[in-house]
């Protein structure tokens, strides 16, 4: 008994990090099944803790904005289509929470040219996001319970990339209280909480070239990162360039 | 862990729990005779000599064997080191998470895989050549931690490194391994632990097959409610004749799940059942209440002290969590501390009467 406990807990180790590692194996064996290259506005360096000496990214994205500068998130039918099972409208007496659903999310790029003072529908957009937030080219677009789907949907995975997430569904809350708001009935809208992973951890030696950028402030950050996402959607960094 | 000449002390000790109290009877009967012999009452000479003999060896017999505390200084040491050995074991789990991320970033992959998977395997090791000299169980308890903390930082950072999707499986991983050094070192903090991750797996589990997304289990607090109750019940079923101080540990972790997860459900208004949001929040604050109360009554009838303490503390908490939410906005405050007071004072006559009938019980 003595000496078969600590065998059994060393399997338990070597097991569950045999299992991880095949796992993370199998994702990255064969060729990528996307490559897409970030710029520091979509792809942002965490700020760490001092005592912490890692690099690690976030995707910074966001949803067309309307009119009023809000994001428009998705409506009511793509939530449905994700997997939701919503009431034609939220009734705020209610309170339903639907509980978040995870999907995979498809993005576009903007264009260098693309007036981001203006809605898609051509009017004025008040700026409601930080210039740093509003800084990324990276814009969702769509949403499937499938990736194959949302391929087929975007064939083109340079100029749209597919990534997993998570989304949440909520009542919209719209300023100018239409009759809508006022009834207590609430058109849905979903919003991504968080993409998977939530973070993407830079390896050694590319940790090595983007580690002193850390010391200055974001504004003045200047790197390009390419990624290579494996069959589970998850990526790594296959390429650094600094100016 | 039992030493074969436990076999010659009367009363059928199994642990250091048992132990302890055959020396708090042994004191309690000193303390009995001596209030006795004041009162005129005393056992012939001969007999006293034998008995506190007899005791003398019992106790000094337990100490070596068991490494109870034989009085009270004794008694305020062990606690002081308990509570040592728990605050040390978190801090040495801090400084191995912390240390490891201050140098992480300078490693290459194959070392911070290495160095990730061997670290609970090193630690484990250390575990075991601690406990088998340990007969205090302080440094192993804190071994211990430090084992399990190693394990989590292992799957977690393993799974930042290579950016891999987060899992609910690492959970079942986690709880597993805390169970095997809970049951194999009879600690009871890891077996707290293994207990706490297995309900949360479960419940991610649930909330995934409903179609939710694994971490939005705190959304849905329901399966902790059903989860809880499992685990407190559990050593009904599954009897811990070795480990008497571990059903203990089932019932407070269960209930504590249990009855918390009832506590937030009293403030949603959605949920698993398709009720409207009103009858969702008011089917729980009825179940809450009648929940704490019966597991009042269930600790009284079987006398868990533990269990009555819990089932109480509940009732206190989900009562003024309900009287906050229907009259703090309205009342004068004095008005409302005043209730309060009030009904402090009618649950303490309840307890007291509650407490009464049972000491009547006793002694009929």
């Amino acid at each position: 008994m003595t000496l078969s406990r600590m065998v059994l807990g060393m399997c338990v180790i070597a097991l569950t990090n045999a299992v991880a590692l095949i796992g993370v194996r199998s994702n990255r064996l064969g060729s990528p099944v996307q490559v897409v290259e970030f710029s520091q506005d979509e792809l942002w360096m965490i700020e760490t803790e001092k005592d912490d000496s890692s690099v690690r990214l976030r995707l910074n994205s966001g949803f067309e904005e309307a009119p009023d500068g809000t994001q428009r998130g998705f409506d009511r039918a793509k939530l449905m289509e994700i997997g939701f099972d919503l009431p034609p409208t939220a009734d705020s007496a209610r309170n339903v929470s639907p509980v978040p659903r995870e999907a995979f999310i498809a993005f576009r790029f903007r264009q260098a040219g693309e007036d981001m003072s203006r809605s898609p529908e051509g009017a004025p957009v008040a700026a409601r996001r930080a210039p740093r937030y509003a800084a990324s080219r990276l814009v969702v677009v769509d949403a499937a319970r499938s990736y194959e789907a949302l391929r087929r949907r975007y064939p083109d995975s340079q100029k749209n990339p597919i990534a997993r997430g998570v989304v949440y569904a909520h009542p919209l809350r719209v300023t100018g209280a239409p009759e809508a708001v006022k009834s207590g009935e609430l058109p849905w809208q979903g919003h991504v909480s968080t993409l998977i992973p939530s973070e993407i951890h830079v390896p050694h030696p590319h940790s090595a070239r983007l580690a002193p950028l850390k010391q200055s402030s974001p504004e003045l950050r200047k790197y390009r990162v390419t990624l290579h996402y494996g069959k589970r959607l998850e990526p790594w960094v296959a390429s650094v360039d600094l100016p | 862990m039992a030493d074969p000449e436990a076999g010659r002390l009367q009363g059928g000790i199994s642990g250091k729990r048992e132990a302890q109290q055959r020396v708090e009877q042994i004191h309690a009967f000193r303390r009995e005779l001596e209030v006795l012999a004041r009162e005129r009452l005393s056992l012939p000479d001969e007999v006293r000599r034998h008995l506190e003999a007899h005791h003398d060896r019992t106790l000094a017999d337990l100490a070596r064997l068991y490494d109870v505390d034989v009085n009270a200084s004794q008694r305020r040491f062990s606690l002081g080191m308990r509570i040592l050995s728990t605050l040390g074991g978190a801090a040495l789990c801090m400084a191995l998470v912390l240390y490891f991320y201050r140098v992480w970033g300078y490693l290459k992959t194959p070392v911070q895989v290495a160095v990730l998977v061997l670290a609970p395997i090193a630690v484990l090791a250390a575990l075991e050549a601690v406990a088998r000299r340990d007969r205090t169980r302080y440094y192993t308890g804190m071994i211990g931690l430090v084992a399990l903390a190693a394990f989590i930082l292992d799957l977690n950072v393993l799974g930042q490194m290579f950016n891999v999707a987060p899992s609910p499986e690492a959970l079942l991983a986690w709880s597993g391994f805390a169970l095997i050094i809970g049951y194999g070192y009879n600690l009871r903090i890891p077996l707290a632990a293994g207990l706490i991750l297995a309900a949360v797996w479960a419940a991610a589990r649930v909330v995934w097959l409903s179609g939710g997304y694994w971490t939005s289990f705190g959304n849905r607090s329901e399966s902790f409610v059903v989860l809880g109750a499992l685990i407190a019940v559990l050593p009904l079923v599954v009897p811990h004749r070795k480990r008497v101080d571990f059903p203990v540990v089932y019932r407070m972790v269960g209930l504590v799940l249990s009855l918390g997860a009832l506590q937030i459900l009293m403030h949603m208004r959605a949920g698993y059942l398709p009720l409207p949001g009103d009858a969702h929040s008011g089917l729980y604050q009825v179940l809450a209440f009648g929940a704490a109360a019966l597991v009042v009554w269930l600790g009284v009838r079987h006398d868990l002290r533990e269990i009555v303490n819990i089932g109480s503390g509940f009732f206190t908490l989900y009562l003024f969590d309900r009287l906050f939410s229907w009259w703090w906005d309205w009342m004068p405050r004095y008005l409302f501390f005043l209730i309060i007071g009030a009904t402090a004072v009618a649950l303490l006559a309840v307890f007291r009467k509650l407490r009464a009938r049972k000491f009547a019980g006793r002694t009929a």
